[in-house]
């Protein structure tokens, strides 16, 4: 027996075990394949191809609709492809460039139509994408998504041109029946144009819109919009900081606008310590927070370590410059299902003048840890203390403590913190201490200079089987270098160098 | 009904095998048969199912008897296979099939999941051409439906989002 015996249906559930490109591999081989795993093969596909090409006719993508359940158009094409896809869920207008449309200028008259006749074409539409589709100031485009989309769960706009009046009122009319929106560097919001709606659908919202012309409604319209929505749980708001209703937010957060909202992330605002503090009071308790603010300090921290510290899964520091290392280490000690933290640094010393009550890191489900882990020169032996501790952290993925988040600080204290030299991560260090990571992936020292020699790295090699890549200077000597980046190239593991 | 009732079956080529219970209840088609019926006192003929073969399903199940998570133990399609189960696929491929086909009528879904992975495991990261020289597979396409799948389903046009 071999295996083109197997029955069609088992073949197929192998096809579903392997990528895409081991299932075109497979058809490949032989008919009885190729027919097993056509659903598979036709699962996704892509109009035109890359040289702009139709990769199908239109018979034969008549005789596949009905396998597609991710359709991708890059530019517009033939109406001879205007086919019903019955089970399609994801359509992507995905157009590599923006057509060269201005505010107050016209993209093509029947770009609109040619949208709208796509979506009539897939009842089961779930996820809509527009990125540089840009669409015009027709009503007739939100209208056919409004009647057309049964089930409509997540929204994505990249680039949308200015528009108002009745178009607008129709997109938003769309925007409330999505659980999930993503809008994307437009500013199509006009003043007076808010809508008047309510969003009681929208769960997660991300959020980077350029006000870019002089009647925007601006970040204050945004904010005015977002208390519309009040189921939301994710908030992703990335701004360019040009008159940030600061106050205001505040003061939707103190009147608890969102009271489910547990991913909070801002960038691009400026807060004081006492305003992210008076944020993180009210916030209700996270699994996500980011907020770059040079400013944060102890008393937003204390506030963190009260409200949030049970919940924390994702904890992003990066920009918070007074964020220290007795920070960072409180952190790992004080957030049992943290799973990812990025902040500046911690030293050695700090882990050493920790009572041994307050020293066990809780975090062990941690899966990335990126920050800069200074030694204490003094005291070469206490570098075992944070080995010990890494070494219980089963799900870690990937490790970065290379110097490249120390470019902020403060001059002074980045040259003591590099004078002090980085963890190293050697046989004689304790490295052997690390073998149950299994799951370890990535592992970099950009910036900084580890002293391996090919024991360390045949170690590596043997003890974590999902290593991808070992990057930064590996040894001082760059020929030793160059022959352990050698070595890690053979096995398929990437290596970069600074 | 005791837990600690046994189960006799037996093989196409008529082989008895006497088994506990709970190892019955591993299968789904065992153990809907037996709630349906309750205790027949006479064997389960599985005349699909050659002795070595069945052999081998018992031990997994016995092996796995236990397992607090055994219906979603694979769920997890990127999941590595634990270690015995990787050394019990270690087998030859026609035996790999038969416990495939196995475990499909006696509706096993951990052994099912397993032993496809195996098969899929042998497909990852390799060239039709090697795929065939794994499998014995005779190459039955024109070299112009061969380049086909590539042309029409090609991974220089699918977007990997």
């Amino acid at each position: 027996m071999d295996i083109t015996h197997l029955p069609e249906e088992i073949l197929l559930l192998i096809g579903t075990f392997i990528n895409r490109d081991d299932i075109i591999s497979a058809a490949s081989t032989c008919h009885t394949l190729r027919v097993a795993l056509t659903s598979l093969l036709w699962n996704q596909l892509v109009l035109p191809t890359s040289n702009g090409t139709m990769p199908v006719d239109a018979n034969t993508l008549r005789a596949h609709a009905h396998f597609i359940h991710t359709l991708t158009y890059r530019t517009t094409v033939s109406p001879d492809y205007s086919i019903t896809f019955p089970v399609l869920t994801d359509l992507h207008f995905d157009f590599p460039t923006w057509p060269r449309t201005f505010p107050g200028t016209q993209p093509p008259p029947d770009r609109d139509q040619y949208f709208a006749t796509i979506i009539r074409l897939c009842p089961r539409v779930q996820n809509l994408t527009f990125t540089n589709a840009v669409p015009s100031q027709s009503v007739q485009l939100w209208n056919a998504i409004s009647s057309t989309v049964k089930t409509p769960y997540r929204l994505s706009v990249t680039r949308m041109d200015p528009t108002g009046g009745d178009s607008m009122q129709a997109f938003w009319s769309v925007c409330t029946l999505f659980e999930e929106l993503e809008l994307i560097g437009f500013d199509i919001l006009v003043s007076n144009e808010l809508p008047r709606l309510l969003f009681p659908r929208l769960k997660r919202l991300t959020q980077e819109l350029n006000p870019y012309f002089g009647d925007s409604i601006g970040h204050a319209g945004h904010l005015a919009w977002m208390m519309r929505c009040p189921n939301l749980t994710y908030l992703e708001w990335r701004t360019t900081n040009s008159k940030f209703p600061g106050l205001r937010l505040e003061k939707a957060i103190r009147q608890i606008t969102w009271p489910k909202l547990d991913s909070f992330q801002l960038t691009g605002a400026c807060y004081s310590d006492e305003r992210v503090a008076t944020l993180l009071q009210h916030l209700p308790p996270q699994h996500v927070f980011r907020l770059p603010s040079a400013q944060l300090s102890a008393l937003s921290f204390s506030r963190l370590q009260e409200r949030h510290f049970s919940t924390l899964r994702i904890l992003d520091m990066n920009g918070c410059v007074q964020f220290s290392s007795s920070m960072a280490l409180a952190v790992l000690c004080g957030c049992p299902l943290l799973e990812d933290l990025s902040a500046y640094y911690l030293t050695v010393k700090d882990m050493g003048q920790l009572g041994p009550a307050r020293l066990d890191w809780v975090c062990l489900g941690l899966k990335q840890l990126k920050l800069y882990i200074a030694r204490d020169p003094e005291h070469p032996e206490d570098d075992r203390l944070i080995i010990d501790q890494l070494s219980k952290l089963k799900q870690l993925e990937q490790l970065e403590f290379g110097s490249e988040p120390l470019v902020d600080l403060d001059k002074a204290l980045k040259n003591d913190l590099l004078s002090r030299g980085v963890l190293q991560l050697n046989l004689a260090s304790g490295l052997t201490c690390l073998a149950g990571l299994k799951n370890l992936a990535v592992v970099t020292f950009l910036g900084t200079v580890q002293r391996f020699g090919v024991e360390e790295i045949r170690w590596m090699q043997e003890n974590w089987p999902e290593l991808q890549e070992v990057s930064g200077t590996l040894s001082e000597c760059p020929d030793t270098c160059a022959i352990l980046r050698e070595i890690l190239q053979e096995s398929g593991i990437g290596s970069y160098e600074d | 009904m005791s837990a600690h009732s046994q189960i006799l079956l037996t093989s196409s080529e008529g082989t008895e095998f006497l088994i506990d219970r709970d190892i019955a209840d591993k299968s789904m088609l065992l153990k809907c048969m037996l709630e349906d019926i309750g205790e027949i006192g006479q064997a389960v003929p599985l005349p699909n199912v050659s002795g070595p073969i069945l052999t081998k399903v018992i031990e997994y199940c016995t092996h796995h008897r236990d397992d607090p998570n055994f219906l979603s133990a694979n769920d997890d399609v990127t999941a590595d296979i634990d270690e015995w189960d990787l050394e019990y696929c270690k087998v030859d491929q026609g035996t790999l099939y038969e416990l495939i086909l196995a475990a499909n009528y006696l509706d096993i879904k951990p052994l099912m999941d397993l032993t496809c992975k195996t098969v899929a495991n042998m497909i990852k990261a390799k060239s039709p051409e090697e795929i065939r020289k794994t499998f014995n597979i005779t190459n039955d396409f024109t070299p112009e439906e061969e380049d086909q799948v590539r042309r029409e389903n090609g991974k220089d046009w699918v977007d990997e989002h």
